[in-house]
Parts: structure tokens; sequence; C-alpha cells
């Protein structure tokens, strides 16, 4: 089952809706992540925010760049030429052509929020919202605790 | 009952949920239609997004309401036990002529013969072999046309209050009701929880000689002793134990102030005592409910107390909202085309608030 809770409310933060009872009729929601079957696992196709990143290096009109710090990319809509250069050049299939098909759209973090609805949206654990290094840190060290009690066994 | 995240706020409920688009009726599911599809969207069923809310909806309902009459029955058996063997407990006769009256009765029956009376009709309501078209005296009683005009009008008031459920699932698994025909059985089935709380709290009382859950003594004051003058009513509704309590008492403290005594509120734990209220005030203003214009405030999770006080005529506003913004039709059904057939409305909370709501409805500037 995919629930598609986190794309349900990535689309409402997008037309600054909060509120199910508020949701306009005729909005039509800017597509930044999208939830489908993979390899029959459900896969999240949304920006990795990638350190060294394809759609920046493809931007001819620089509207996409790194963030500040751990800002993840950035893409500025008012600057975008709609090329459509950094579809075709990032590797996850997260950027798509907005509402109207003549910029593109991408998860940007929501950096107005202090968590995105997307993780907050998740009920299941599956989006987390956390410094990579230390999420990362974190998985290393619950392997390697499992890979001890799987030695010890034997 | 104790608040969980999501209802505390710390997490935002699932959407699809919210909006009455989420089906987990087969194994092939659960579908989600997202709101913002276009209208071919639709279930592995073959539902679209109108269909799946209305199913959704009366789903809901129908558990509640099973869920009453469940309750319903135990009430029967035990004055039913207490009557043939001991007798009931001593109660009042002030209280006794007080049930006597609310079922039509003359002030001359005795109370073993109003025991007798109750018992034989409630069994009738509860059993699936009633006469069908002949609706329940007692129903009748409970529900007097003058008090709720519309619930006669549109036949709500059942023969069988199990068959009526019954009618309720099948609606769910008939593949061809239209979504209004779904909807208008979701107002009758609502009703039964009303019902059945009345009917379970008067056998209480004959039974143990005490109330289940007493009308609340601001409540009562409000309906025995209204002004001359009919005035708008406001109906606050949370049960003792119940979620959003501390914005229930928020609420009510920001009518105090924003109404200043030109309209009457008050608040009770128990949905099953709004037909009372209903009663109570058509013999003191000769009016229905709708035509009072009372607004039921409902902080509940129970979707059939707030269907079912729409179906007696009372506006409702509830928070959580009704699951039904995912379909344009359902909405319209109960936002706007009610007013014309039952002469009440759902009004959907804004931006999680209720009281900006009830004061553009008062016609108050907010």
């Amino acid at each position: 089952m995919v629930c598609q809770s986190c794309v349900l409310a990535c689309q409402m933060n997008s037309l600054g809706v909060s509120n199910v009872t508020e949701i306009p009729r005729d909005g039509k929601p800017i597509q930044r992540m999208r939830v489908t079957w993979f390899h029959g696992t459900p896969w999240t196709w949304k920006c990795q925010q990638c350190v060294s990143a394809p759609c920046v290096e493809a931007c001819v009109s620089g509207s996409l760049r790194h963030g500040e710090g751990e800002g993840g990319v950035i893409h500025d809509r008012e600057t975008c030429a709609g090329c459509g250069a950094c579809l075709l050049a990032c590797p996850f299939d997260a950027v798509t052509p907005d509402e109207d098909g003549d910029r593109v759209a991408k998860c940007d973090l929501c950096p107005e929020e202090d968590i995105p609805p997307c993780v907050k949206a998740c009920q299941s654990g599956a989006l987390v919202y956390q410094d990579p290094m230390l999420f990362a840190g974190n998985k290393r060290k619950k392997f390697l605790r499992g890979q001890k009690v799987h030695r010890e066994g034997d | 009952m104790k608040e969980t995240e999501k209802e505390s706020g710390k997490f935002p409920p699932c959407g699809y949920g919210a909006t009455g688009l989420c089906c987990s009726s087969c194994l092939l599911g659960p579908c989600r239609i997202s709101p913002f599809e276009t209208n071919s969207a639709k279930g592995s069923c073959g539902d679209d997004a109108d269909m799946v809310v209305a199913k959704n909806l009366l789903r809901l309902v129908a558990r509640e309401a099973a869920s009453g009459l469940k309750d319903l029955g135990e009430a029967v058996r035990n004055l039913g036990a207490s009557a043939s063997t001991k007798g009931t407990r001593k109660v009042p006769a002030r209280e006794v002529k007080s049930i006597i009256q609310k079922y039509g009765l003359t002030s001359r029956v005795s109370l073993r013969r109003l025991n007798s009376y109750l018992l034989r009709e409630s069994e009738r309501l509860l059993s699936t072999l009633s006469e069908p078209g002949r609706p329940s005296p007692l129903v009748s009683s409970l529900y007097p046309e003058g008090a709720f005009p519309y619930i006669d009008r549109d036949a709500f008031l059942p023969d069988s209050l199990t068959n009526l459920i019954f009618d309720a699932f099948s609606h769910d698994q008939n593949e061809s009701s239209a979504v209004e025909v779904i909807l208008w059985q979701c107002l009758k089935t609502s009703v039964i929880t009303f019902i059945s709380e009345e009917l379970r709290q008067d056998m209480h009382y004959l039974t143990h000689g005490e109330w289940l859950l007493e009308i609340e003594t601001e409540a009562l004051d409000v309906v025995d002793h209204p002004p001359p003058k009919p005035l708008p009513v406001v109906v606050l509704f949370s049960r003792e134990d119940g979620l959003h309590k501390g914005l229930m008492n928020r609420t009510a403290q920001d009518l105090q102030q924003e109404l200043k005594g030109d309209v009457l509120h008050f608040r009770i734990r128990d949905i099953g005592h709004l037909p009372t209220i209903g009663r109570r005030f058509f013999q003191k203003w000769s009016l229905s409910v709708a035509e009072v214009g009372a607004i039921v405030v409902a902080f509940s999770q129970s979707t059939a107390s707030v269907l079912g006080a729409l179906a007696c005529g009372f506006t409702v506003v509830s928070l959580p909202a009704l699951p039904i913004h995912g379909s344009d039709v359902v909405e319209k059904f109960f936002c706007v085309d009610l007013k014309e057939k039952l002469g009440s409305v759902y009004l959907p909370p804004r931006a999680g608030e209720v009281l900006p709501v009830i004061l553009e409805y008062l016609g108050r500037k907010v």
C-alpha cells in the first residue's frame, strides 16, 4: 500500500492550505514529489538534495543553486527559464514541469516551515528530516549492532 | 479517553481520511483518491470520489448506530428482568409522570403498565419482523411533528431500528445506489443513535432509579425557563471524557464575551438530550428547532451525532470537520441543499476554528 499522505500534504502546502476544509476546488498544486511502486517497493520520487547536484550544473539560468550550510538545493521559480535541462540531468527523476508547464518544480524542503509538511504527514516514519550524516551514522551503528548479535549467536 | 498525538495536533490527521477519500472496504484497498484528481479518478471497485465519500460516511454512521442498538437491547433486557422478578426500583412519581407524558400515555397509567408498554414497543423496534410502514408509537412521541416537522415528512421514523441498520449496510453493498440515496440513508441511520440513546436513558432510570447521564442543570435552566421571546440557541456538545473539552470551554467563554446575552447558549454532555431540548423549545415557543435557528457545536468524533442533529433540524458546526470535503456533491448536499429540505445545514469549521463560523451564521461581525 502507498499511503500518499506526504504527497497530499505537499500539494496542500504548495497551495498555501493547511486544512482539508479549505482545499480549493479548482486548485492546481505543484508536483514536488510523488510516490509509486518501484520494483515492488514504495518509492518516493523527490529531490535527494545532492551534495554534488547534476541539476545545478545543468541549470543555464542559475535558478538552481546550493543553499547555504546544509540548505539542500534551492530552486528560484522567478528566474527559472523552463528550459528543462535539469529534468534531463536529474538521476532521480525528481524535477517535474510545474502546473503551467513553462517552469519546473522540485522539493526545496519548505524552508518556511520548521519541519517539511510531508515529513509531518508521514505516519510510518519512512520520511525523516535530519542531518544526513547523523542519519547515516545512526543507521551504520544499528547495522553493526545487528552484526554483533549475529556473531554472538554463531 | 486519552488524547492521542494526532488529536492534540502534534501530527496532522491523514488528509485522505479527513476528506473521506480513503476507502478500505475491500481487500484490494485501501484506495485513495486525490482531492486534486479529475472526476474520472476511481477506486479499484469502480466507485468515484463522490461515492467513496458517501459510503464512508454511511459506514461510520451505521457502525455507531449498531453499537447504540446493542446498548438499547441490553437496557430492554435489564428492564424486562427487573420488571418480571422483584419489580423495578422505587422511582419518584414526578419523574415517572414526566416519562409517561413524554410517551403520550394518559397520566393514570401505572408504573407497571408503563414498563410493559416500553418493553413491548422496544422489542418491536428491535425486531427484524416488525410490520413495515407503521412507525413505532414510541418514536412518534419522541419526535412530535410540531417540534420536528421535517423528520415526519421525510419518513425518518422507522418501524424497526434493526431493519434500518440492515438497510444501511445493504446500501453500502449495493452497486446501483445513487449518492443522494446513500446520503439520505446516512441521515436516517443517524437518528437511530438518538432514539436508542433516549430510550436507553429512560429504561435505565426505570430499572435503577437513577439517570445514566442527567441533563446539565445549566441546560435545564435554559430550556425550562427561556425568555418569552424566542432567541437564537447555541448548544455546545462534548462528552465529559471527550476530546477537545478544553476547546469547548474556551469557545463557551468566547461566546459569552462576543454575544453578550442576546443568544441562549449552554453545554450538554450527551447528544441524546437534543430531542428533549427540541421538544421543550416547541412547548415554550411553538417553534421547531429549525425555526428557532438552533446551532449545535459538536466537539466530537461521532459522525452519527453530527448527522443526527442535522436530521433533527439543528444547524451543526463540528470539530473535527465531517469527512465530506473530498466530494463537491456530498459537501453541497450537507452545506447547501439540506437547508431547503430539513431547515438545517452543516457549517464546516474555518482553519480549525468554530467561533467565526458561529458568529457569521448568527449575523455578527467576525
